[in-house]
């Protein structure tokens, strides 16, 4: 027996529709028996071959369906995608109302996520991050807690670069500052000696020059923006610097490379890096051993090396950097990696890299959810509420035979529609309005971004499914489940009595009202500290910092001679720049204060507000009774009754109060310090580092136009670094402004959300309820009694909702407000009647209109049947 | 007649060949049949295709056949004119003939 090639049989059994097998295989079967007999098995068996080939057409091949019913279902879906967008431009007004609602919460989500997801991979961009480890210890603090320093043993780096093989290179940064000239600019800044590892294994980006320049040890490397301030347009390449450092050693440096712009994700941004190998030679430590802690210390690991391992090799210079330093006893040492380091960056004590603390990234990441869940919950009323008009086209269709499943599908094809629509405008939303805004309150630009592209499919994924569910599902298994006898039969009502909208409803306006109160709250708070009285009289007030005795003389001498200064004199401390923490004794008591050391006519000249006593005495003869002012914390904390003549004591140094003034801002941040205790004390001359001129009124500007061209006189090497006392605290007042801001505009959003909601289930409420209003119109009720009804059920919820809002909104701002915030603005009414009015004004404006027309309702129209 | 009921040049060919089998035309026996009138040698593949098209379009109809000794027991399935079928190869066949009657006889004049 002669049988046909095996795979061919196989092939055939495998493609062809089983319908069709019987009458194909039989066809072929029966040639191929004719073949053998005609020309032999081996051209039969070619032959049947090619013919099983050819059989392999289209309309041979099986599928898990067959052609008319997947055309089918396709018609279906084009005819619902159809019938979706009709009903949204039929109901333009609540579709857009929902899909506006949504497209606003889903740009802030996308806005906050980007933000959010920028922060999470800060520093991800280098190629070798995950091998990039910082060594941090953890230190006994004095109340017994560990924590954990950035600081480490300047030789530990070198040690376990010689004897650890799986360390493949180490670099450590050690900061410094100095007094940095070009030509005739000269400022202070921060610089930076790192080992060369730190530009080796470190990707970033070069504007000219390369990595490897850090190998020669009279390089420096510069950022981008240090370029701009220095050499503006000239070629920063092999310009020399010199670099004052506070020990007064001078060297002078060779720009060997320029650094471009820092990505918006680099969280370690230094301005000028100098080999290492300068470090001891310029001598600013006395010695430079295992007591002598550098900033940070970063290890590159071999591939596939275990940290934990790793650092359980480190444990030996434990013992080694105790022995030499017993004041700062480590107990551990942890290795954390650069991919982490900025998430992590908080619990470090000064770290080189700067990110912010995770708390606000929570606090904002749980803002986003709310909102958004805020807009779906709109988007689930509104979206019932709007399927009453298409109560009957339901009924209809299953009695036309559609099932459940039919009608649920039909409606959620229709919602997820809508979903799309607004997740595009929301990313249109977020792109073109709040990324911009969002980048303008904030200190850095970040760009319209994910991490990955895995993110970004994830995030998509992700709101689609989750917003889609929320919001599409239960509409669209609500309305289809109605019996058609019911609701022609007119039984089926809903919108009105429906309980669970009435709780999304209420859910809406309490977000609202939480996010309005705390909003307010903590915009008065900000408001209070913005307005704290500085205790001081800033005006016209203009100080210099000096380094020496002659820099100061020379200054004397500029003030006695310019027409425009109106007094001048030294000081040691100033405020907003210079003061010291002391502990200061009284009897038995002792406590912790700030101490400012001036000339004696500091004091007058800040017109601090004297309570009682005098200022300080001119005359600073008599060493034995030095006299100091203080403010009132120190009166209340010391608890002193009468204050003056008392005598307090710094270690040995005794001094007597003269005098008591108000509470004054000596700090910049005053929002996040807690104001202290403090007194003034004279200082003798020789400690003077502050220059105070005060001008004559309005001429301040001029006055440091001089005073800066006097400086380059006499201080060519020094820079003129001056503060106008006015502006000191212009960048907090910015920062204030813009917590006010944001905080400002998610609560905006947020009615305006609520708004919507509120705007959306009244109209269809009264649009459904228009014969009701208009029998009672015949029946004689006045406008205001048909507008009563129409809001009373709304009117209830608003009151709850204000209830529980409002409370919940105070209590979770006075968390944050305490815990960021030492000194609170006292509790106050005005944000909640703010708040209220605010509330009660925009949810008036947004339903005026419908009950109006409720009130207004013409009876012949609605009533007449025909 | 609309333009999508025309028959294409092997439809034609093979409704008539199924109309003259009479009852007896499946797969293999409308191929030899054209095989043995026309010389054409189809793959049977085609004549499949064609088949089935012409079904859908309902100028041919089908049954399966009974089982036999032959083709390993496969039935066959066995096409016929439907009516329609009838009626399309009659509108065909009589503009073809209106057309050939009107081609002068100048050939025969030449050859005469």
């Amino acid at each position: 027996m002669i049988n046909p090639p095996k795979w061919a049989q196989r092939f055939l059994k495998w493609y062809c529709n089983p319908q069709l097998l019987e009458e194909i295989e039989g066809d072929i079967y029966e040639l191929f028996d004719r073949r053998i007999d005609e020309k032999g098995p081996s051209f039969a068996r070619k032959r049947f071959a090619w013919d099983v080939i050819r059989f392999c057409r289209w309309s041979n091949i099986k599928r898990s369906k067959t052609n008319n019913q997947r055309s089918n279902s396709i018609i279906m879906l084009t005819n619902y995608l159809q019938v979706g967008f009709r009903n949204i431009t039929r109901n333009w007004l609540t579709s857009s109302i929902n899909i506006l609602g949504l497209a606003l919460a889903l740009g802030c989500l996308i806005t906050l996520f980007i933000f959010i997801d920028m922060q999470q991979n800060m520093d991800r961009y280098h190629s070798n991050a995950a091998n990039i480890y910082q060594i941090v210890n953890k230190v006994r603090n004095d109340d017994g807690n560990l924590s954990t320093w950035g600081d480490s043993p300047i030789e530990l780096g070198p040690t376990i670069l010689a004897n650890h093989p799986q360390a493949v290179d180490i670099f450590r940064i050690e900061q410094q500052t100095a007094n940095v000239k070009y030509e005739d600019k000269v400022f202070q800044e921060n610089l930076n000696f790192v080992d060369p590892g730190y530009l080796n294994n470190l990707d970033y980006d070069f504007l000219s020059g390369d990595h490897k320049t850090l190998e020669n040890r009279d390089h420096v490397v510069i950022s981008y923006y240090m370029a701009e301030k220095y050499f503006a347009d000239e070629d920063p390449i092999g310009k020399q610097i010199t670099m004052k450092f506070y020990n007064s050693k001078v060297k002078t440096f060779t720009v060997g490379a320029v650094l471009d712009k820092y990505r918006y994700n680099t969280s370690i941004r230094l301005d000028f890096m100098i080999p290492m190998a300068n470090f001891e030679e310029i001598g600013m430590a006395k010695k430079l051993d295992w007591a002598y802690l550098t900033d940070a210390t970063f290890v590159v690991l071999q591939d596939g090396t275990d940290p934990n391992e790793f650092k359980s090799e480190l444990l030996q210079y434990i013992e080694v950097q105790n022995s030499f330093d017993p004041e700062w006893i480590i107990e551990d040492f942890e290795l954390i990696s650069l991919n982490e380091l900025s998430q992590r960056n908080f619990e470090i004590n000064s770290p080189v890299a700067g990110s912010s603390h995770p708390s606000g990234r929570i606090a904002l990441g749980v803002i986003a959810i709310l909102l958004t869940l805020l807009a779906c919950f709109n988007y689930m009323n509104i979206s019932v509420a709007s399927s009453t008009k298409r109560l009957k086209e339901i009924a209809l269709r299953k009695v036309m035979g559609s099932n459940r499943s039919g009608i649920a599908i039909q409606f959620l094809f229709e919602n997820l529609l809508q979903v799309i629509i607004a997740i595009l405008l929301g990313c249109i939303i977020s792109y073109f309005l709040f990324m911009p805004g969002f980048n303008s309150v904030l200190p850095f630009t970040i760009p319209f971004k994910f991490a990955s592209i895995y993110t970004m499919i994830a995030f998509f994924l992700g709101i689609f499914l989750f917003v889609g569910i929320i919001s599409s599902l239960y509409p669209s298994l609500y309305v289809s489940k109605f019996q058609p006898v019911n609701i022609f039969k007119g039984k089926t009502r809903f919108g009105s009595k429906n309980l669970f909208s009435k709780i999304l409803l209420g859910f809406q306006l309490t977000v609202a009202f939480i996010t309005v109160v705390s909003g307010f709250l903590f915009a008065y708070n900000a408001m209070h500290l913005k307005n704290t009285a500085w205790g001081y009289n800033a005006e016209d007030i203009l100080s210099v910092r000096v380094n020496d005795q002659s820099q100061f003389s020379a200054l004397r001498e500029f003030a006695d001679n310019h027409p425009d200064v109106a007094q001048m004199i030294g000081a040691s401390d100033n405020f907003t720049q210079d003061y010291g923490a002391y502990s200061i004794k009284y009897l038995e008591k002792d406590i912790r204060s700030i101490v400012l050391g001036a000339a004696p006519e500091y004091a007058e000249l800040m017109q601090l507000k004297l309570i009682e006593g005098r200022f300080a005495n001119r005359d600073l003869e008599d060493e034995s009774n030095m006299e100091v002012i203080i403010n009132e914390q120190m009166v209340s904390k010391l608890n002193l009754s009468d204050p003056l003549g008392k005598r307090i004591s710094i270690d040995s140094d005794i001094y007597t109060i003269v005098g008591v003034v108000e509470d004054f801002q000596y700090h910049l941040w005053i929002a996040y310090e807690p104001l202290l205790p403090a007194m003034i004390c004279v200082n003798p001359k020789e400690e003077y580092h502050y220059a105070i001129f005060k001008s004559t009124p309005g001429t301040i500007d001029r006055l440091d136009a001089s005073i800066n061209e006097y400086w380059s006189n006499i201080a060519p090497n020094d820079p003129y670094d001056r503060v106008i006392q006015m502006d000191a605290y212009d960048e907090y007042l910015r920062e204030m402004d813009s917590n006010i801001m944001i905080i400002g505009f998610i609560s905006l959003i947020a009615v305006v959300l609520a708004s919507l909601g509120l705007f959306g289930l009244l109209s269809f409420n009264i649009q459904s309820r228009l014969k009701e209003f208009s029998v009672r119109k015949i029946l004689g009720a006045e406008l205001l009694q048909i507008i009563t009804v129409a809001s009373r059920q709304y009117f209830w919820i608003v009151i709850i909702a204000f209830f529980l809002g409002a409370p919940l909104g105070y209590f979770l701002i006075n968390q944050m407000i305490v815990s960021i915030y030492p000194d609170p603005a006292p509790a106050s009414a005005t944000p909640f009647i703010v708040a209220i009015l605010i509330m009660v004004l925009t949810l008036s404006l947004s339903i005026i209109g419908q009950l109006l027309k409720a009130g207004k309702v013409n009876p012949v129209e609605n009533l007449r049947h025909e | 007649m609309s333009k999508g009921e025309h028959l294409g040049e092997l439809e034609e060919l093979i409704l008539l060949t199924v109309g003259s089998l009479n009852n007896e035309a499946y797969g293999v026996s409308i191929m030899d049949e054209i095989k043995k009138l026309s010389g054409r040698d189809l793959n049977v593949s085609a004549v499949h295709a064609v088949l089935k098209r012409l079904e859908t379009k309902g100028y041919l109809n089908s049954w399966m056949g009974g089982a036999t000794q032959e083709r390993g027991g496969r039935r066959k399935r066995y096409f016929s004119l439907t009516a329609s079928g009838k009626s399309v190869l009659d509108y065909s066949m009589s503009y073809r003939m209106k057309l050939y009657n009107n081609i002068p006889d100048i050939s025969f004049k030449f050859s005469s």
